[in-house]
């Protein structure tokens, strides 16, 4: 008897925690470079996120190689040259709300979070606070932030025969539409 | 004779430059034009990959695959594009495959219905990644 009511009990508590996590696999990031040569933009429409609005802690992870360019010769060049893909294929991001306790996320609205975390790009982890909003609607968490990376952070080298068409600080926009973990 | 060689200098620089900017705008090719490389199923490549990330990606990694499998779930993403998750025999994760918008007309099958498909395997993310598919 005692062991049916601790499995009941595990079950329902686990049910009950799998509800506070928020996921999509398919979320929006993309990366801006103003240059005085060129502008370049990069999409990518398949991040995974997770995030767990009990403890606000969020991650991000994306493959590098799902990064869209308009031109090949720029996306064999990021691939190859700059980020190197094949040894280093995945970007993350682990972090957590700090302000989770201000969100209501049973209530519509936006809210302004407060995010701290590290981010893994090209095999070089860095320390990162981006600014960004959580917007509650309906069912949905979306998850908006825009912030810089400056590629010589990430141990990233641009020859500098490229220099005036690759910028310095990289503009990263996120946008992610979470919905609640169904299991 | 000085003339001629001026001109045919010329002509070879210009020729040179339009190829020169011609390739430099070159637009990623889709991947009509291209074979797969192997067949395989939806679950053997998530199985793979579950077993041994490094492996499967020396064999499958960046190669043009023809995957077949049963559709479980379809996602609009922000652009408007598709992405299919295929069955990988896991509760939650499967064979993601972004459907290339550049390739249009193409018919979405409904969930539970096999899809055939041909696209660049690019790695694993939780799920097991594929970019510019076309459904065959």
């Amino acid at each position: 008897m005692k062991t049916i009511v601790t499995i009941l009990l595990f079950t329902l508590t686990t049910a009950l925690s799998a509800q506070t996590k928020y996921f999509t696999r398919n979320g929006t990031v993309t990366f801006f470079s103003s240059a005085p040569m060129e502008d370049i933009t990069a999409e990518n429409y398949n991040a995974t996120s997770v995030l767990d609005a009990e403890t606000g802690a969020m991650e991000f992870s994306i493959l590098m190689k799902s990064f869209n360019f308009k031109k090949a010769l720029m996306q064999e060049h990021f691939n190859e040259n700059y980020v190197e893909s094949d040894k280093f294929p995945k970007a993350t991001f682990k972090g957590k709300v700090l302000n989770m306790d201000d969100i209501d996320l049973s209530k519509q609205g936006s809210y302004p979070a407060k995010v701290e975390g590290e981010m893994t790009i090209h095999g070089v982890t860095q320390k990162i606070a981006p600014e960004g909003t959580i917007v509650v609607k309906g069912e949905q968490v979306i998850l908006e932030s825009k912030f810089i990376v400056k590629p010589e952070d990430y141990k990233i080298e641009i020859p500098d025969v490229v220099r005036e068409k690759i910028a310095k600080e990289i503009e990263v926009t996120v946008k992610t539409d979470l919905e609640p973990l169904k299991r | 004779m000085k003339k001629s060689i001026l001109i045919i200098l010329a002509l070879a620089l210009v020729t040179g430059a339009a190829v020169g900017y011609y390739m430099y705008n070159k637009p990623v090719e889709t991947l009509e034009s291209k074979d797969a490389t192997a067949e395989i199923s939806a679950n053997a490549l998530f199985s793979e990959f579950s077993e041994d990330e490094t492996k499967a990606m020396e064999t499958y990694g960046s190669k043009v695959l023809e995957v077949k499998g049963s559709l479980i779930e379809t996602m609009e993403n922000s652009d408007g594009s598709t992405t299919l998750i295929l069955d990988g025999g896991d509760p939650i994760f499967g064979v993601k495959c972004r459907l290339d918008p550049s390739v249009i007309g193409e018919e979405i099958p409904a969930k539970g219905e096999t899809v055939r498909l041909k696209g660049l395997c690019i790695g694993m993310n939780a799920d097991v990644e594929m970019n510019q598919c076309i459904i065959l």
